[in-house]
């Protein structure tokens, strides 16, 4: 697990997808690559009330990652200072196996360059001391990042440990 | 900035970095790189590094380099200028990638010029200055990446000719128009054969098929055979009417005169016709044709081809004087002073034989080769050989010719009385110079060959000849490979004859030529010309073929026409610089053919039927029958597309080095060039990934995903197909089992945790993603 944090708080979402818009202009992908989505989940009827809900789904940055252990060439790979998984595009030569290998189809594909792309935390504002982009332009802030050693911590945690749940299984 | 290599190359022009450097011809560079001097080239004084690029370095791709380094390193250009730098990289990028075509260059021109001397900022003034020169003292090269999608230097990957492409002496732009045949386009075929040789179908019955040497496929089975169905294309498109002549310019009114009308002379005029001259032709005989029409038999080239062709060439409104010689009345030099042509081209031809100056040559029954067949073919009728027995003296094309048209001759005038044809050459069989197809159909046709001989003398009796004394060779060529024969003078043999023709080789009858034409001839009676630009010691007058060269090939001489045509034009133009030679020429990338690899590699060399070898030597009926519609498809179906992929391995380096897989299996056929020749390793062991479609840098490689399976092709042969699972959620497109199974023994195993990977990317996401909702 990298030592940052990203983290959603459902109930204030409001899915206006301010968070993908800027995740591509600040990356500059084309149609087709989507690093964090918002997927929505519902409506459904619980106790006779419609409820819907929106997720955001951004890569997790695995303590193992399956992409990492996947990638032929090297490509993709983890920082050692900090754990955020990230594609290094000169290495990428294409072959998709990442898009296959993840349980949650974090990489995406830019059909411009012929490479994978993923989420990456915005890694470059990060070590400028800025947030990554989807949550600085979270419109409800719903959206909030920051070093893992913060109280957050036992939250993302417990998101960690129902991933971990989750892809046992699948 | 690239780094240069090879000591041994061949210097082309100096680099200077900084604002007011720029690249320069060698030729200037080998004076001092003083101030002075560059500020006279359009440069100015220099600070920084100089470099020497070499023949096998592509300027164009090389300021590409420049402009890409000058935007990394410099950091503070504002956005206008790196916008400028961005569009002049862009059209750089379009000119190395074949997007390209003569306003590319002018905008490069246009785009740079303002920046030349204004200096606020020295990135832009570099790049402007690098352009500028570039353009102006190596257009030729530009031009050539911009008009014919050819790069000199073969730097620049899809720039890059087929290797038939560039053994054609007329540079025919061979891949596309069998590819063109293949998926049944025969006319836009001959129309691709046209743009580089005014006579598809006369080369497609009799040219020697150098392009054929240099088929890849040879490495596979056996060569392409492009010759026959460049003839197939014409007959096809002639058949249905199609086959006729190309528009010229409108005139420019300049006039100029060709000597002769054999292929270089017709092929000149065409080219010149083509771009609005008025041309007219000498001939000096009754016909025109020149030796395709009189010393090629009809059994291989029917004249009314030949006719079609020449008539093409006519309708252009090239006008052909015949029994019109150039000598006393009208000189070189009168047509220059007194006929008002502006140039003239010399193509005569070698129409006289060789003469040996052995004992007996001048007895009745000793013929002389091209003399013999001329005769032939001119007068319909033979020289008298009613005899039963002939023999031909030399190992050439126009030995067996010779043999094969007296041995028609001798069938007509006895009705199949009993002759028998016995050729004597130097060489061993695999010395001849003859092509080895004729020499395959005229023993078919009963000569018979004996190697290693040379005449010592012609026996004769009261004047007649009565057979022919030889000795054994002891060997043609020395050690440098040059021909100097020796021989075993004791060790000699006796053939009986009634007849002996002599077909050693030609020279040229330069005897029209005068003192005041003042054009030097080389000391084997050639005329003497500059070999790239066939000029000769005259302004104005152009000499090539048969008559500059020596006794050559029919497309060679095509070739010389080309160059001819160029080079008037060059000289007409009054423009200075380099002259332009001919140069491949990419005219159409034509779609691939979808085609089983299975399919691919079985599918052999079609044979070309031929008339039964008993029936073809009782006249003169063309031999060969042509291909039908469904023969010549097949056959122009095994082209392996070499204008596309140039078997660089870069896709075989990606599939074994990156990916592990080790799919693609190329063989080394010489120190640079490779071949796929195992197609079975593809179907086993690809997992379809796409890598090498992505890493090709031509684009060779397909790579698909349709909705029920993921496909590799190369060039459109299919390597690889692999079914693909379905996603279980939305039933879309997710992965074929074996991919599935190369990502698990990668992660899954090796991590020890195990996920089941029923849904596609999509749908995990999505699903996921509601497990993470407690309403």
């Amino acid at each position: 697990m990298s030592q940052y944090y990203l983290i959603q708080d459902q109930k204030r979402c409001i899915g206006c997808l301010s968070c993908e818009v800027h995740c591509k202009s600040n990356k500059g992908l084309p149609l087709g690559p989507r690093l964090g989505q918002i997927i929505r989940v519902g409506p459904k009827m619980v106790a006779d009330l419609p409820k819907q809900a929106f997720v955001f789904m951004p890569c997790f940055h695995c303590e193992e990652p399956w992409c990492v252990a996947v990638c032929p060439t090297g490509a993709m790979h983890k920082r050692p200072q900090d754990g955020i998984v990230f594609v290094e595009p000169s290495l990428c030569v294409g072959c998709k196996a990442c898009i296959s290998a993840c349980p949650w189809g974090a990489p995406q594909w830019n059909p411009e360059t012929g490479k994978t792309v993923k989420c990456d935390y915005c890694m470059d504002r990060v070590d400028q001391g800025l947030e990554p982009a989807c949550v600085s332009k979270c419109v409800t802030h719903c959206l909030s990042f920051g070093k893992a050693d913060k109280p957050e911590l036992t939250r993302r945690e417990r998101f960690a440990k129902a991933a971990a749940l989750e892809v046992e299984n699948l | 900035m690239p780094e240069q290599t090879s000591p041994k190359a061949d210097p082309k022009a100096i680099y200077v970095a900084g604002s007011q450097g720029g690249i320069y011809p060698v030729e200037l560079g080998k004076q001092t790189l003083d101030p002075e001097f560059l500020g006279k080239m359009g440069g100015a004084a220099i600070k920084g590094a100089v470099q020497t690029l070499h023949q096998q370095d592509c300027l164009v791709a090389f300021v590409g380099s420049c402009l890409a380094s000058l935007m990394e390193h410099s950091k503070e250009l504002c956005h206008s200028c790196r916008s400028v730098l961005e569009a002049l990289e862009s059209l750089l990028a379009d000119l190395v990638a074949g997007n390209a075509d003569a306003a590319t260059l002018e905008q490069l021109g246009n785009r740079s010029e303002p920046f030349k001397y204004k200096s606020h900022c020295p990135a832009l003034q570099e790049a402007a200055t690098l352009i500028l020169s570039a353009l102006a003292h190596f257009p030729i090269e530009f031009r050539l990446h911009a008009e014919n999608k050819f790069c000199p230097a073969r730097v620049c990957p899809k720039l890059l000719p087929a290797p038939c492409h560039q053994a054609c002496p007329t540079n025919i732009d061979i891949p596309s128009f069998l590819s063109l045949i293949a998926h049944g386009r025969h006319q836009e075929a001959l129309e691709v054969i046209r743009q580089d040789n005014p006579f598809p179908w006369m080369c497609g019955l009799v040219c020697p098929r150098p392009c054929e040497s240099y088929c890849v496929r040879a490495n596979l089975d056996n060569p392409l055979n492009i010759r026959d169905l460049k003839a197939f294309a014409a007959e096809f498109a002639s058949n249905h009417g199609e086959y006729l002549p190309l528009s010229p310019s409108p005139s420019n009114g300049r006039r100029v005169a060709i000597v002769g009308s054999g292929p270089a002379g017709l092929s000149a005029a065409h080219f010149l016709a083509r771009k609005g001259y008025a041309v007219t032709i000498f001939e000096a005989l009754a016909v025109a044709g020149g030796t395709p029409r009189w010393g090629i038999p009809s059994y291989r080239l029917p004249r009314e081809i030949l006719k079609k062709e020449i008539d093409n060439i006519r309708q252009m409104g090239v006008e052909i004087r015949l029994n019109s010689p150039i000598g006393k009345d009208r000189s070189i030099n009168d047509l220059l002073t007194r006929d008002g042509f502006e140039a003239v081209f010399i193509a005569v031809g070698a129409q006289d034989s060789l003469r040996l100056p052995l004992p007996g040559t001048d007895a009745e029954g000793v013929f002389w080769g091209v003399e013999y067949l001329r005769e032939v073919s001119l007068n319909g009728k033979a020289p008298p050989i009613k005899n039963e027995r002939v023999i031909v003296i030399g190992g050439g094309n126009v030995a067996i010719d010779v043999a094969r048209v007296s041995l028609r001759v001798a069938r007509v005038s006895l009705e199949r009385g009993a002759t028998k044809v016995t050729m004597f050459c130097l060489e061993a069989p695999e010395e001849m110079p003859a092509s080895q197809w004729e020499v395959d159909e005229a023993a078919e046709e009963g000569i018979e060959i004996l190697h290693r001989w040379g005449v010592k003398r012609v026996l004769t009796q009261s004047g007649k000849v009565t057979g022919i004394e030889l000795k054994k060779v002891e060997r043609v060529f020395d050690e440098r490979g040059r021909f100097a024969p020796t021989y075993f003078e004791e060790h000699t043999i006796v053939h009986e004859a009634d007849a002996v023709i002599f077909a050693i080789g030609q020279k040229a009858n330069l005897n029209f030529l005068t003192e005041t034409d003042g054009i030097t001839r080389t000391p084997w009676g050639f005329i003497q010309v500059d070999p790239q630009t066939l000029a000769t010691s005259r302004p104005g007058v152009f000499a090539g073929g048969d008559a500059a060269t020596g006794p050559a090939t029919v497309v060679k001489g095509v070739a010389a026409g080309k160059q001819a045509a160029l080079s008037i034009q060059h000289f007409l133009s009054g423009e200075t610089g380099p002259v332009p030679t001919t140069a491949p020429c990419k005219r159409s990338r034509v779609p691939f053919l979808e085609i089983l690899a299975t399919d691919k590699i079985s599918t052999r060399r079609v044979p070309m039927p031929a008339l039964d070898p008993h029936e073809r030597v009782m006249d003169f009926a063309q031999v060969e029958l042509g291909y039908t519609e469904a023969q010549a498809m097949r056959e122009a179906g095994r082209c392996l597309r070499c204008d596309v992929c140039i078997r660089c391995g870069t896709c075989a380096m990606v599939c074994r080095d990156k990916m592990g897989v080790d799919a693609l299996h190329f063989t080394d056929i010489s120190e640079t060039e490779r071949i796929l020749q195992d197609y079975q390793r593809p179907q086993e062991r690809c997992i379809t990934c796409g890598a090498c479609a992505l890493a090709c840098p031509t684009n060779a490689i397909d790579y698909l995903e349709a909705p029920d399976r993921r496909e590799v092709r190369l060039c459109g042969t299919i390597l690889n197909q692999l079914r693909t699972l379905k996603c279980q959620e939305c039933g879309g497109l997710f992965v074929p089992p074996r991919y599935l199974n190369y990502v698990t023994r990668r992660s899954d195993s090796m991590m020890g945790k195990m996920v089941l990977r029923r849904l596609c990317p999509k749908c995990a996401r999505e699903k996921r993603a509601a497990q993470f909702v407690k309403f």
